[in-house]
Formats: C-alpha cells, sequence, structure tokens
C-alpha cells in the first residue's frame, strides 16, 4: 500500500514537533522545592500535545486526502491578512484617519463589490464616524498623520 | 437582600444605564438577524464601546447584546432559510416551511414570544440559584478550584461535538497560550523567545478578536458568492388565540429543558436544541406537523435557545466557569470589563451583581418591543450586503484590538490569531476550547500552585477534599458523555 501523506497526518506531525518543542523549553526552566515551578505546567500541556499529536497522526493515515484549499480564495485571504499588517505598520506614519478608507475599499474590492462610487463614500463616511467616536468621545489616541 | 434588589433596580433603571441596553438590545438583534454576524461576534465587536463605561453599564449594555442576539438568529432562520446564530439552526426545521406557508411573521413573533419568556423564566431562576452557588463557593479552597477549572475545561468535550480530539488539542494549546509571558508564581517570563512585546503575553480581547470576527471575515472571504436572498414575506404577525394556546407548554418545555442544559456547563451547545424538539415532538399529538411548519417547533426551540441564556449565566457569574460557547465569551468579556466573576463577585459589589438580575429582566421587555419592531423591518436589516458588512466588521476589530492598551502590537495579535482561525476552522479545529483553555489554564495553575504550597506538594490532595473529588468525578463524567455522542454522531 501506498502511504498517503493527509492533512492530518501532517498536522499531527506539526502538533508533535511544537510540544517536543515546548517540552525542551519547559524542561529548561528552573526547579521549585515548594509548589509548581515554572516549567511544570507547560510540561503537562505539552505532553498531552504530543499524546493528542501521535493520535491524530494515527487517525489521518487511516483518513482518504481530501482537497480543503481553493487557490483563489486562499490568494484573497492572504491579500487581506497582509494588508492587515501592512496597516499596523503604516498607521503611525499615516495616521488612522487617512489610511483606513483604504483598507476598506480593499476589503469591499476582495469581496467583490464594484460600485466604486458608493464603495468611497461608504468607507470615509464610516472611517469619520468611527474616528468622532472613538478618538472624540472616547479619547482613544488613535494613531495620527504627523511630519515628526 | 430586598436591599440588594433595591439598589440594583436604582441602578438599571438610570436613564443611561435604560438608553445603553436598549443600544445593546438593538444591536444584538440585528446582529443576530445578520447571517455571518454571531452572538459572540457581537460581544467583541461590542466591547471597545464599553470600555469607558462604569462596569456596571457596560455589562448592562452586553446583557442586552447577549439576550437580544439570541432571539435575532430566528429572523434569518425563517426569512433566509440561513441560521443567524449557530443556536437557531433548529428553529429552521419549522421556521422555514413555516415562511414557505406566508406564515413567516406568525413564526417570528412565535419566537419572540418565545424568547421573551425563555429569558424571563430562566432569569428567575438565575436569581434565585447564582447567589446560592457563590455562597456555597466561597468555601472552595485553592485545590477546589483548581478541580473547578478542570471541570471547567472538561465542557470542551461537548463543545467539540464529533471532533473531540482536534477540540482537546485546541484547548490544550489555548492553555499554552495562557503561560506565554510573565507568570504568576515566580515572575519570571516564560516562552518569549526574546521578543519584547511576547513578555506582556497574549491579551484576550485581541484573540477572540481575531477569532470570532477576522476569522468569520475569511470565511465570509472564501464563500463570497453566496449571498442569501430573502425568500419570504411578512404579512400577519399576530396569533390566533388557538395558536397562542398551542405555544404554551412547548415554551414551558423548552425553558426547563434549557434552563437544566444551561445550568450544568457542558450539556449546553447547539445539540441541546435538536434534543428539546425531538423530545416534544415525540410527546406531541400532531407528530406529523413537525418540520412541516409547526408553530410548536419554532417555540420549543426559541424558548430553550433564551432559557440556556439564564441558566448558563449561573455557573459563569457564581463560578466563574462558562456553561457554554457563548457564556465562554461573554465570560471573557466580564473580564476585560473589569468584572471577575466568581462567588468574590456576590461579596464585594452586590450592587454589580443586582443592577445587572434587575437589568435582565427590564432587557427583556426591551427585547419584546425591539423584537417585533425588527420583525417588520428585517426585509430592510437583511438587505445590508457581506460585501459592505464585513468591511466595517474589520474596522470594528482594528479598533477594538488596538483601545484596550493602545497598543498596535495587539492589532496585529488580531490578524495573525484571525488567520490562525482560519485554518483551524478549515481542518475541523473547534474554536471554543481555546478560548477556554486562555480563559481557564491561569485559574488551574494558579490555584493548583497555592494547593501544592498549602500541602507541601502533595498530589493526593485533590482526592482528599470532598468538593474536589466531585468535581474530578464529574469533569470525568462529562468527558465521557461526550465521548459517547461524539460517537452517536458519527454513526
Amino acid at each position: 500500500m501506498k502511504l498517503k501523506i493527509t492533512w492530518d497526518t501532517g498536522i499531527g506531525l506539526g502538533i508533535i514537533l511544537f510540544a517536543i518543542f515546548i517540552l525542551i523549553n519547559a524542561l529548561g526552566m528552573p526547579n521549585s522545592s515548594l509548589g509548581l515551578g515554572p516549567g511544570d505546567f507547560p510540561e503537562i500541556i505539552s505532553v498531552g500535545l504530543i499524546i493528542c499529536g501521535i493520535i491524530l497522526l494515527i487517525q489521518g493515515i487511516r483518513e482518504k486526502p481530501r482537497k480543503i484549499y481553493s487557490k483563489e480564495a486562499l490568494i484573497s485571504i492572504f491579500i487581506l491578512i497582509a494588508s492587515g499588517l501592512l496597516y499596523v505598520y503604516l498607521v503611525k506614519y499615516i495616521g488612522f484617519l487617512y489610511l483606513t478608507p483604504f483598507l476598506m475599499l480593499l476589503t469591499m474590492y476582495l469581496f467583490g463589490y464594484r460600485k466604486i462610487h458608493y464603495a468611497i463614500l461608504i468607507s470615509i463616511i464610516f472611517t469619520l464616524m468611527v474616528y468622532y467616536i472613538f478618538y472624540g468621545i472616547f479619547k482613544v489616541p488613535l494613531p495620527s498623520f504627523s511630519l515628526f | 437582600m430586598i436591599n440588594y434588589w433595591i439598589e440594583g433596580l436604582k441602578i438599571a433603571i438610570q436613564p443611561s444605564n435604560l438608553l445603553l441596553m436598549f443600544i445593546g438590545t438593538v444591536g444584538g438583534v440585528i446582529v443576530g438577524a445578520l447571517p455571518g454576524v454571531t452572538s459572540s461576534m457581537g460581544i467583541i465587536l461590542l466591547l471597545p464601546f464599553t470600555y469607558y463605561l462604569d462596569p456596571k453599564s457596560a455589562l448592562l449594555m452586553l446583557a442586552g447584546m447577549y439576550s437580544g442576539s439570541m432571539f435575532g438568529g430566528s429572523i434569518s432562520a425563517v426569512l433566509l432559510g440561513v441560521p443567524g446564530t449557530p443556536s437557531a439552526a433548529a428553529t429552521l426545521i419549522d421556521g422555514y416551511p413555516l415562511g414557505r406557508q406566508g406564515r413567516a411573521g406568525k413564526a417570528i413573533f412565535t419566537a419572540l414570544l418565545a424568547s421573551f419568556s425563555g429569558g424571563i423564566l430562566s432569569g428567575i431562576v438565575l436569581v434565585f440559584l447564582a447567589p446560592q452557588l457563590a455562597a456555597f463557593a466561597l468555601k472552595f479552597s485553592p485545590i477546589d478550584y483548581f478541580a473547578l477549572a478542570i471541570f471547567g475545561l472538561s465542557i470542551i468535550a461537548s463543545v467539540s461535538g464529533r471532533f473531540l480530539l482536534k477540540g482537546i488539542i485546541s484547548g490544550l494549546l489555548g492553555v499554552f497560550i495562557s503561560t506565554v509571558g510573565i507568570e504568576n508564581i515566580r515572575g519570571s517570563t516564560r516562552f518569549t523567545f526574546g521578543i519584547p512585546a511576547l513578555s506582556a503575553g497574549f491579551e484576550l480581547l485581541p484573540v477572540l478578536i481575531g477569532i470570532f470576527a477576522i476569522t468569520e471575515i475569511l470565511i465570509e472571504l472564501e464563500q463570497k458568492e453566496k449571498e442569501a436572498k430573502i425568500q419570504h414575506k411578512i404579512s400577519e404577525i399576530f396569533l390566533k388565540k388557538e395558536e397562542a394556546k398551542s405555544i404554551l407548554i412547548p415554551i414551558l418545555v423548552g425553558a426547563i429543558i434549557g434552563i437544566l442544559i444551561g445550568v450544568i456547563p457542558g450539556t449546553g451547545g447547539t445539540i441541546a436544541t435538536f434534543l428539546a424538539y425531538n423530545q416534544l415532538r415525540n410527546w406531541s399529538k400532531n407528530k406529523e406537523k413537525f418540520g412541516k411548519g409547526a408553530l410548536e417547533g419554532v417555540a420549543v426551540v426559541e424558548s430553550v435557545n433564551n432559557a440556556v441564556t439564564g441558566g448558563a449565566l449561573v455557573p459563569t457569574l457564581a463560578l466563574g466557569v462558562p456553561g457554554d460557547v457563548v457564556t465562554a465569551v461573554m465570560l471573557g468579556a466580564m473580564i476585560l470589563i473589569g468584572v471577575r466573576p466568581g462567588p468574590l463577585l456576590f461579596q464585594a459589589t452586590p450592587d454589580l451583581v443586582y443592577s445587572f438580575f434587575a437589568g435582565w429582566f427590564i432587557i427583556q421587555f426591551m427585547m419584546l418591543i425591539t423584537g417585533f419592531l425588527a420583525t417588520i423591518t428585517s426585509p430592510y436589516i437583511l438587505e445590508i450586503p457581506k460585501k459592505i458588512l464585513m468591511p466595517i466588521v474589520l474596522v470594528f476589530g482594528i479598533i477594538g484590538s488596538f483601545a484596550i492598551r493602545n497598543s498596535l502590537y495587539d492589532v496585529a495579535v488580531a490578524m495573525i490569531f484571525g488567520l490562525i482561525g482560519y485554518f483551524m476552522r478549515k481542518h475541523n479545529f473547534p474554536a471554543t476550547p481555546l478560548i477556554l483553555g486562555v480563559i481557564l489554564g491561569p485559574m488551574a495553575e494558579q490555584n493548583l500552585n497555592r494547593a501544592l504550597i498549602l500541602s507541601g506538594n502533595d498530589y493526593t490532595v485533590i482526592f482528599r477534599s470532598p468538593i474536589s473529588l466531585t468535581l474530578i468525578i464529574l469533569s470525568v463524567l462529562s468527558i465521557v458523555f461526550g465521548v459517547i455522542s461524539a460517537e452517536k454522531e458519527r454513526k
């Protein structure tokens, strides 16, 4: 019989490796003569994860491989998360008020909204609204544009 | 006792609090009605608006969101044929055929009456039982608290359904996440790998926003072609006398089952509503009507749903252990607004507890009114396309994770957990156990540590305290129960 690698086998293996990594880290932590040491609890968790990982790995071998992801969906999902992270990076420099409408526009585009005029209007009005509530009323120091 | 009630009522009927409860309830009904936005998500997205409020007012607003969203799910179940919230899945069985027969209005109105009754009846149980339970729990020693945390974690078995193994893994990962950063025992840092940002650990809210809001956006993004269309029109709303009579027993049956399921942690979940539905069908004289549009079917399911809310708050408020998925999120929300559920809550801040109790009943009446208005306007509410809704949710998610401690790092955490949550969902790893792990992990670790120090590293103390022994036995039973029902579901 040819060995097929299913998702669950791979995930099981990943969990085992991750848990071993935690275990090695936890074993290196100082021990305590009374009560729990900082490493004791993570050790228990990692042993539990290793056991579960092994079971998942074995269950995965018996499973049929199946296709879970579609390429287009994955691409748009990565674009969204990447632009979210880029937003986090850029917002310090550009400010909430100016950057947020662009993020909203991009998200609407990814969702397939094509009425561009409405999209611009909605994203500007909504950003202003949120800005007013959180910056104006709640006094949250939202990142704002500054030359210096 | 009476004094507490008077004080609580005074707080709850302050105009500002009435307004906040109203906003919460209206928001809840809308959030519940919109498919793709669940109760948990509504509570999480409301949180950033409540940071700046007094904890009492914040809690009342959240309670409005919680109750309102539980009813709201039935609107889209009837009109769109898509449950607005997972708990409304069973409402679909009879609600949708009723819509097809042109009785959509009546179906939603029945759901509203049932939700209202479920909320009121379970509220009565809540106010009687929770203080008793809290008073009893004051006797708990650290080891009992440890056992309680384990018991809380054992509900992973019931919330994971047939993906029990993956649920356990998810729970263990949650507990691990809670250990990252500065630990509470010796004050040393763990698992930060030299990254300074990690030393503060993961805030609960960004993790919640990631897993419940950002993940949901990604899932919707994947299925963007499918936009549900409104199938039915609302015509008649009010019930005839005999129709009103026919739903009376189902509502009562539903409320009793819902309260029981809610109060006992680990029995909840969507399965509970199906259980009650089947039970009522077996007892009913006209079995054949069920599934083809019986008002009784809608009544029992919605009564269960809202009775669970009050019931599940009993262990949540009194012990700090959530009864089901949404109360797990509610518990997280309470911690974030500075309310620490547990037996001490009743001693330290009775005004908060009783204003919540009083508010609970007011909210049910508000739900009755807003629910009715929402029924009439629902065709317009449901018109909001996901293409616009989801970007809005995204911005709320960003603001919410930023505002908790004005840190962009938390926004990044939310994004990353959104992606993690997406992969988890795709591979059937349930998310609730992760949240339970994050919340209950520290409770387990700190109390085990305290208990071991008190007993001089004697682990048998777990079995020597009658309370902890009982809780450990209950945890084992809860897991066994979970394994058996997981096996049943697989077949």
